[in-house]
């Protein structure tokens, strides 16, 4: 059975099943980004990084979706403001040249630590989820900071 | 349009009873349908049992009671263990089940997926929670006084439709945990999240005729009512049949714990800070679509300063959208079912016709791709006074009843005159007020800048006047002390 979340929908963020249904699809596409850039890459230092940020974005979409499933309940429940979904998105596709594909792998980490920081603002009656999120801003912080 | 998520199953057929281990067919005669209250589309039927049935059911369950009780409690919880992998397994399909067949928003089924596992993982610690107690000595030199809990045999509870997979498992895990062997009776209007469930309780490996499901109606609750062989009973629903059954289970001899109905105030002192309240307002108001015996219903502005917190809360539910709750922007269901919905609007038609004044009227909203859904929109009265029916009577829907105070001990003093006694919150930057306001209402769960105040499974799920019949209460340490027997035994060896 595919319980897989819909494709294609666009608007605001204003629930708690929203956010983690967008990151969630976030994490997906980086680490499949990254997966791509690790291909491109020569063996090496580089590679291994890159190896090791598509590893946290598949670690992270696990571990949301059992954030997900083991923290939500009723008590925390409230409204999501302030997140539209337009200011999270990646580019579709990496550069052929790997040193531009870091670069792209960049942004991606940039877009990504802009949703968690904005996403722990909005979630800030769940203090379990905001710590996570602000984490997760924290180290996409760094893994920008650690690719050219 | 929307985009809502899949549904499990477009139709989940004829539903079965769950009997002595078997899913089993029902014989009657007597079909109901279940209706999607978002789409209007029937998607299943559920049969209502025979007497017959309900017999089958209750010799199942009283012939394996003597081989459960004996089985010791550490290897009673092991299917309980099971079923709780197996629920984390099926977590996200039983939640869009239930969303399907009730209407509440994925988040609020996926939260209320989560609290029913909570109410397995408390009972899977009986082993812990069933001890006794020992005296050495305790009635003279060298006599010795003990204190066993025992199972009390046969148990059976009828669950209301607001939670469909939630409130059954306030009751029969720790029932059986401690001993006992159980029958279920879902709603017949949302039977199928917990026929899901079964069919998991199925593969989790309990002895046949420990837990079994019976689809029915009122006729099926005064079967297991009369039935000597149960022992406890156990209800959550409206005050009227809460009061109804308490009596009924009384009379025949029978150990009862029965929830009812609720009018909930939220008091917002002066001091509250209103940009974190009130969107806990509004979850507390309209989440599940006003149908949580949690939820606010009447709203109390303390001070000369109500204007302020009236207006943000209107503001703030305007902007509730509605929806299928598939569709996770949708961030308010309809309600359960056309008898609910004619039931909500005729509340708020007496409200308009009893002079209060409607700031925000949620009859007949829009919601684009459900013409046909039991949709109402967060409706918000103003200048509602002590007397009226909005400020007095329970409406289960997204209305609220805004009766201003003028102090702290006026609003407490309001709260007091409600008949129920389930909920009250207070809103406030103030320790004292809070103290008081806990120390002083009459409500057996209280909200501090928290309006849904509901008690984790292993705290006991309070109630008070109208709203509770019985002593001890669903969850928690009371769980057990109502599904055990406390004996005492004095003993000597000479």
């Amino acid at each position: 059975m595919d319980l897989a979340a819909p494709e294609g929908a666009s608007g605001e963020l204003t629930s708690f099943g929203m956010l983690f249904t967008h990151a969630v699809a976030l994490e997906t596409r980086a680490a499949a980004l990254a997966g791509q850039a690790v291909a491109q890459a020569a063996a090496g230092a580089e590679k291994a990084g890159l190896e090791g940020c598509a590893g946290l974005h598949r670690r992270r979409v696990a571990d949301l979706e059992r954030l997900r499933r083991e923290r939500l309940n009723e008590v925390v429940l409230q409204p999501v403001a302030g997140m539209a979904r337009e200011r999270y998105v990646f580019p579709e596709t990496l550069p052929a040249e790997a040193r531009a594909s870091a670069g792209v792998l960049g942004q991606v980490e940039e877009i990504l630590a802009r949703f968690y920081e904005d996403g722990a603002r909005a979630a800030g009656a769940w203090a379990g989820l905001e710590r996570v999120f602000r984490r997760y801003a924290a180290e996409s912080r760094a893994q920008a900071a650690r690719l050219p | 349009m929307s985009h809502p998520l899949p549904e499990v199953a477009r139709h989940h057929g004829r539903l079965e009873h769950f009997i002595d281990g078997q899913f089993v067919a029902g014989e009657a005669a007597r079909v109901l349908p279940v209706v999607n209250p978002a789409t209007a589309e029937e998607i299943a039927e559920v049969p209502l049992a025979t007497a017959a049935e309900v017999d089958r059911a209750l010799s199942a369950a009283a012939g394996v009671f003597d081989e459960w009780r004996e089985t010791p409690p550490n290897l009673r919880v092991q299917p309980l263990y099971r079923l709780k992998v197996l629920l984390e397994e099926h977590y996200e399909e039983i939640a869009r089940v239930l969303v399907q067949e009730h209407g509440k928003v994925i988040d609020e089924a996926r939260g209320s997926v989560r609290r029913t596992i909570d109410n397995l993982e408390f009972a899977c610690g009986i082993p812990s929670l069933l001890m006794g107690h020992t005296l050495e000595d305790g009635a003279a030199g060298g006599i010795d006084e003990e204190v066993l809990r025992q199972p009390l045999g046969v148990c059976a509870m009828a669950a209301p439709f607001n939670f469909p997979a939630m409130v059954p498992f306030w009751f029969w895990p720790v029932a059986v945990a401690c001993g006992n062997t159980f029958v279920v009776k879902p709603s017949e209007q949302v039977p199928i999240t917990q026929s899901r469930i079964f069919s998991l309780i199925a593969e989790a490996g309990f002895p046949p005729g420990v837990v079994n499901m019976i689809h029915g109606d009122r006729e099926t609750v005064e079967q297991l009512l009369a039935d000597p062989r149960v022992r406890a009973f156990s209800f959550v629903g409206s005050t009227p049949v809460a009061r109804a059954l308490y009596a009924g289970a009384a009379r025949n001899g029978k150990r009862v714990q029965c929830q009812g109905g609720a009018k909930n105030f939220l008091a917002v002192m002066p001091d509250a800070d209103l940009a974190a309240c009130v969107p806990n307002m509004v979850s507390s108001f309209f989440g599940n679509a006003g149908q949580r015996c949690l939820a606010g219903a009447v709203l109390v502005p303390v001070g000369r300063e109500a204007g302020a917190v009236v207006g943000e809360l209107v503001q703030a539910a305007r902007q509730i959208r509605l929806g299928y709750g598939l569709d996770e922007r949708a961030q308010m269901g309809p309600v359960t079912g056309r008898r609910q919905y004619e039931r909500v609007r005729g509340h708020i038609e007496r409200g308009c016709a009893e002079g209060a004044e409607i700031l925000l009227d949620g009859r007949d909203p829009q919601v684009p791709g459900y013409p046909r859904g039991c949709f109402i929109g967060p409706t918000v009265f103003d200048r509602v006074t002590p007397e009226m029916a909005l400020a007095r009577e329970e409406v289960f829907g997204p209305v609220v009843a805004v009766v201003r105070a003028a102090t702290l001990e006026d609003a407490i003093a309001l709260a007091n005159t409600s008949r129920f006694g389930n909920a009250a919150s207070i809103y406030t930057a103030s320790g004292r007020a809070a103290r008081e306001f806990k120390y002083r209402v009459q409500a057996g769960n209280v909200g501090i800048n928290l309006g849904i105040a509901a008690p984790m499974a292993y705290f006991p799920f309070g109630g008070q006047k109208d709203s509770f019949f019985g002593d001890l209460h669903g969850q928690g340490r009371d769980g057990v002390d109502f599904f055990t027997d406390r004996k005492v035994v004095i003993s000597r060896w000479i």
